[in-house]
């Protein structure tokens, strides 16, 4: 009620950084901070440039904002006793869709949509990817996170030392 | 009735009274039945192995999918089968090029052991999917062996406007040319280890046919935003064709990122490592990548000098790598300072804490965390889990209480179970402002718990316990306040409590409270079985409880060691009491209640009811 603007059936246009247009309802691009702003602000006339994020990405990112739509709004309408089960059943399956849909990406693709939705506002993505990148590099060494990232020390070898004696407590 | 599918195998498995026609697998009579039997029940889809098929069944106009299998003579005619979607063709002999254009529906298209003469053209204006596999293009000289005459042998000129997915597997490298396909999106190519062992300057050829593989697939990769994989598999070391490792490589374009990427795919881990990259700027360099190509195929140990390593990781903002940081285990994410510079001090930015006491002495963790929240930037703290793991430190739960109470703590998840917290605890609850879930679980109170949280939503209680134990170390209830649990939490909306005792609430704080559900299990102490009258206690004990929650708008308590589950759900001025039935999911209503004031008359039916269900077990 509070965003008027919002129709069910009115559409955004967004275009991506290497200029394909895209076309989000109005009910699913809410979920975008960014976008959600803009509605209220009533400036959402013709194309939405996302100079930030490329159209495959873009492209993920609707996908998810519409599948998390689309779960909003069967959950509903629902009887009460049932509902809860139903509920539940939801989140299972929401949860391994969101597994699914991140998995299938690449690293890159990965790092895009985190930029991505970061640029976006949408809040349920960029966690859903960072704890990916989380869970890659979970457990590893040091040493494994820069060779599995390409992340080059500018230390040198005393300085590391240095550093390592410093926090020593949570190398032990 | 039409047929949807039949399958013809002609090399066993026949009845009996067919015996005579399996030797070969050639009995033409059977063949042409079945063929002319197939065309009257518009069949869909056949599957055969019959090699002189029937020229009639391809006649068969309503076939959607067709698999061919080792098929020596000529190939049927497919002119006529303009509904066909699906075509696989395995080990047949392409003698005419054109065999597909007829083909206006088909959407996938398998090639796979098959060999061609010369050029093969694919065109197919819906076609979608195109998979081939060990395709061999040659002409064999008088001894058998293969020669290539002139370089267009072996062309594959594919017109696909509508084709999205590539697959080439364990080819040759083949003269590709697939200007037709703008669509292209995903091209995958999986090259085997040239069947000629001794290479030498073979080496050449085969990186230049690579190329001119390649080239046939360049423009699709700058117009549009497709993946170019080409792996390298088997690589074997005698050979000396691949030197880097035993891998595969893996040569990848992006539009969005405008590099050409060469990595290296280590198959044990699957992990990819970026061994060259190339910024493209206009179009695809085909000298860069010709040098790529002759390191990764050469002879030497490849020297890689002009590497450009990327590292996304730490390129990306701030925040975002906090995030990152904040899922994992607080002692993994202090080690991140040595990784380079700019790694030194992101950790002491993140915004929850995963303190968790594994194998270390409690000692040893307490120095951790206590470093950890010396140096952690004041910051607020949005969630706080820590598990010591049945290890004890009273002073250290206290520096975590107090810490995470100075920092807004708006989440907390811990499993310390043993008395002394409780203090540290309370402290923490009474003053946590903005607290919206609260959860404890298997906690065990002292005497009174009182939980006053401004902004609490929803409040999990599972598993509590309230004892004072004697000197024996058995539990007493000394006082009836004991175990009473007062909660002031004016928004309070949902109230969960499970595998509890009954306890005495005091809820009058909580206005808004919508839904309460209440589980029991079965008491701990077998007094159904032996004392008689402890029945009695323990229902005045949950009367006691309910008591303080007659106000929620729908309450419900299930009684775990019962059949049924008791329902009372209040609606304005009207309040009903209600068995569920658990197994049928039926609501009986026993008793629609009008209760305006009388909570005594809800009382009473409560107490009638909770002795019904208790008949289950004790005989009165």
């Amino acid at each position: 009620m509070s965003t008027p603007s919002v129709s069910v059936n009115r559409v955004l246009k967004l275009k991506s950084s290497d200029g394909e247009i895209f076309e989000v309802k109005q009910t699913v691009a809410v979920q975008s901070g960014v976008l959600k702003q803009m509605m209220e602000d009533g400036c959402t006339e013709g194309e939405i440039p996302l100079n930030n994020v490329d159209s495959p990405t873009l492209a993920k990112i609707i996908e998810w904002c519409n599948k998390h739509h689309d779960n909003d709004v069967e959950g509903r309408v629902l009887s009460e006793e049932r509902e809860k089960e139903k509920e539940k059943e939801k989140a299972a399956d929401m949860k391994k869709w969101e597994s699914e849909f991140i998995d299938a990406l690449n690293r890159d693709e990965i790092y895009f949509l985190l930029t991505g939705s970061n640029y976006m506002d949408i809040k349920e993505l960029l966690d859903c990817a960072a704890q990916k990148v989380a869970d890659m590099v979970k457990g590893k060494t040091p040493e494994a996170i820069r060779e599995m990232f390409n992340i080059q020390s500018d230390f040198t070898e005393e300085e590391e030392e240095a550093i390592r004696k410093e926090n020593q407590w949570a190398f032990d | 009735m039409r047929l949807e599918e039949v399958k013809t195998d002609a090399i066993g498995d026949f009845p009996q009274s067919l015996a005579e026609c399996t030797e070969g697998g050639k009995s033409q009579p059977l063949v042409e039945n079945i063929s002319n039997y197939a065309l009257s029940k518009s069949l869909e889809e056949p599957d055969t192995n019959v090699t002189a098929f029937s020229q009639s069944l391809y006649q068969c106009q309503t076939l959607r999918a067709l698999k061919l299998g080792p098929y020596s003579s000529d190939l049927p005619n497919l002119s006529s089968l303009t509904l066909l979607m699906t075509l696989e063709l395995t080990d047949v002999w392409l003698r005419d090029c054109d065999f597909f254009s007829k083909c206006l529906v088909l959407e996938n298209l398998s090639i796979i052991d098959c060999e061609v003469f010369s050029t093969l053209n694919i065109s197919a204006p819906q076609l979608v999917k195109l998979v081939i596999s060990n395709y061999r293009s040659s002409k064999k000289n008088r001894n058998g062996k293969i020669v290539r005459t002139s370089p267009n042998d072996g062309k594959i000129v594919i017109t696909a406007p509508r084709l999205k997915f590539f697959n080439l597997k364990e080819v040759d490298p083949l003269v590709l040319s697939m200007d037709g396909c703008p669509t292209l999106e995903n091209v995958d190519i999986h090259i085997t280890q040239p069947f000629c062992q001794k290479l030498g300057d073979k080496k050449q050829t085969f990186i230049l046919d690579v190329f001119h593989m390649i080239v046939g697939l360049i423009h699709v990769k700058s117009v549009s935003k497709e993946k170019f994989i080409l792996c390298r598999n088997n690589v074997d070391e005698e050979t000396k064709i691949a030197v880097l490792n035993k891998g595969t490589f893996i040569l990848s374009y992006r539009y969005a990122d405008a590099e050409t990427k060469v990595m290296e795919l280590k198959k044990e881990t699957i992990e990819e490592r970026v061994l060259f990259v190339y910024p493209m700027v206009n179009g695809f360099d085909l000298n860069q990548f010709a040098t790529i190509l002759e390191e990764l195929f050469g002879e030497k140990e490849a020297h890689i000098s002009n590497q450009i390593e990327i590292d996304r990781l730490s390129n990306l903002p701030d925040h975002i790598i906090y995030d990152i940081l904040s899922f994992l285990d607080t002692k993994y994410v202090v080690q991140t300072c040595v990784l380079s510079n700019k790694w030194r001090y992101h950790w002491i930015h993140i915004h929850n804490l995963n303190l968790e006491c594994r194998r270390n002495t409690i000692a040893n963790f307490k120095k951790f965390v206590l470093h950890v929240l010396r140096h952690r930037k004041p910051l607020n703290l949005n969630r706080l889990r820590f598990h010591f793991n049945g290890r004890k430190s009273q002073s250290l739960v206290e520096s975590i209480s107090s810490y995470a109470l100075s920092k807004s703590l708006e989440e907390l998840d811990t499993n310390v179970t043993f008395l002394e917290n409780l203090y540290g605890f309370k402290l923490a609850y009474t003053k946590c402002l903005v607290f919206e879930n609260l959860s404890i679980i298997e906690c065990e109170v002292l005497s009174i718990l009182k939980i006053s949280a401004p902004r609490l939503v929803k409040l999990v209680i599972s598993n509590f316990r309230s004892s004072k134990r004697n000197k024996n170390g058995k539990v007493v209830l000394a006082e009836p306040n004991d175990g009473k649990i007062l909660i002031t939490t004016p928004r309070l909306k949902f109230f969960y409590l499970k595998d509890v005792d009954p306890l005495v609430l005091s809820m009058d704080d909580c206005p808004s409270l919508e839904k309460v559900d209440i589980l029991m299990s079965k008491p701990f102490c077998d007094f159904f079985q032996k004392i008689g009258d402890k029945k009695q206690m323990f229902i005045r004990d949950m009367f006691h409880m309910i008591e303080g929650l007659f106000h929620a708008k729908s309450l419900r308590i299930s009684l775990n060691f019962t059949k049924e589950k008791f329902v009372l759900r209040r609606n304005n001025e009207e309040t009903k009491i209600a068995v569920l039935n658990k197994e049928t999911g039926e609501e009986q209503l026993v008793w629609p209640l009008y209760w305006k004031k009388s909570k005594t008359r809800a009382h009473e039916v409560a107490a009638k009811l909770l002795r019904k269900q208790f008949k289950n077990f004790v005989p009165e």
